[in-house]
């Protein structure tokens, strides 16, 4: 009994300390985290691209056409081969765009999906735009981040 | 506390048990006729509890995932098993790269234990290059060649080359024929537009239907590149641009 009040001490006391902690300091950080040393090739993180590269990105959805309708961000293009989509259709009508001059930063759905490493690759090998990149964390990342606008 | 602190010795025994694969990354070599091919991840239970798989999935639509044993999940110390990565490969070439996520009991939602890595070889039959042909207005119009090279052990023809823009013309030369051609591009008109654009279709007669048909654009900028425009699309909430259509 004495070891079963000692735990529930403990506890308490620690439930206590964590409460304190997140009235000071508020909560937890749910963004998705980015480690530059831990990009892979063709990544960045999604704090690099508003630090350097700020208003000069165009967004490319390469999630499902049905996702990126529901809640792609705004002014984002589709470009993806997800669902049998054409890849070749869609880069030719996004062509316009890309030569802007823009860099390019391509998404997926979050930090395990892969497609937007392959889209940025065959977007990168017609060198429309200066930079081609794929954002780690994906569409989570954008939408932990506020970017998102929530559903009406 | 003494009890507390022996009570704490014990949390070990509550940590995760882990499948132990033979490798977590694969390379293949796909021929260059392959729509489908498949990668077998083989696994053992070395740990001393039961291992559950509580769920797996590939991070593209163009893969899906085998467990065997009829999709067996729960795998006792020493027993064995195979998750296989079938990839559709019809959409792709060159070199790929496509992931599984393994999730294991008592793993969070967006933490699978494993990642097993699937790389994948694609010939490419067909090379173009480059993909692109860009002019300034600050420079000649001079003509510029995109080259074609064909990399199969039967030659390849390009049966016909075209351009969506009439402010460009195509011409296409035989280096040797079946395997190198010259495309020789030339901007003969100007744009009404800061940007003139065509699309370049090489068809060629290759029998994988996948890469008989490719793809160039050319690219005239009337402004100096110097001043290419930069337009101030913020992020967050904006108007969808309208997809742009090639004259």
């Amino acid at each position: 009994m004495k070891a079963l009040g000692q735990v529930t001490l403990l506890c308490v006391l620690t439930s206590v300390a964590g409460l304190a902690t997140w009235k000071f300091k508020g909560a937890p950080d749910r963004t998705v985290p980015c480690e530059i040393s831990q990009l892979k090739e063709g990544e960045i993180c999604l704090s690099t691209v508003i630090a350097e590269w700020q208003n000069n990105v165009l967004w490319v959805d390469s999630r499902l056409r049905s996702d990126w309708e529901k809640d792609g961000l705004p002014g984002s293009l589709l470009i993806t081969t997800a669902n049998g989509e054409n890849f070749d259709q869609l880069l030719e009508q996004a062509v316009p765009s890309l030569v802007e001059g823009k860099n390019v930063v391509v998404y997926c759905s979050d930090v395990g999906c892969g497609t937007s490493l392959e889209i940025a690759k065959r977007i990168r090998e017609f060198g429309l735009a200066p930079e081609v990149k794929a954002l780690h964390g994906g569409w989570k990342a954008l939408q932990q981040a506020g970017l998102i606008p929530p559903k009406s | 506390m003494k009890t507390f602190i022996a009570l704490l010795t014990l949390l070990p025994l509550f940590a995760q048990a882990q499948l132990t694969f033979d490798a977590l990354q694969k390379e293949l070599h796909a021929p260059p006729d392959a729509n489908t091919i498949s990668c077998d991840f083989a696994f053992e239970n070395r740990s001393g509890k039961d291992v559950e798989i509580t769920r797996y999935e590939p991070t593209c639509s163009c893969m899906s995932v085998q467990i065997n044993n009829n999709g067996k999940l729960k795998y006792a110390p020493g027993e064995k098993g195979i998750i296989r990565a079938n990839f559709d490969m019809q959409s792709y070439s060159g070199k790929v790269d496509k992931l599984v996520n393994v999730w294991l009991k008592g793993d969070p939602e967006d933490k699978p234990s494993l990642n097993l890595l699937v790389i994948v070889n694609i010939p490419v039959l067909v090379e173009i290059s480059p993909k692109t042909l860009e002019w300034s207005s600050s420079e000649s119009m001079l003509p510029k060649t995109i080259k074609i090279k064909m990399n199969h052990s039967k030659p390849i023809k390009v049966t016909s080359a075209a351009i969506s823009n009439p402010i460009f013309t195509v011409e296409l030369k035989t280096i040797n024929e079946g395997k190198e051609y010259d495309l020789v591009v030339t901007p003969v008109g100007k744009s009404d537009n800061k940007v003139g654009i065509g699309t370049i279709s090489i068809e060629t007669d290759c029998d994988i239907a996948k890469q008989r048909r490719q793809m160039a654009f050319a690219i005239v900028r009337n402004t100096p590149v110097s001043q290419a425009v930069t337009s101030g699309a913020q992020l967050g909430p904006a108007p969808v641009a309208p997809a742009g259509s090639v004259k």
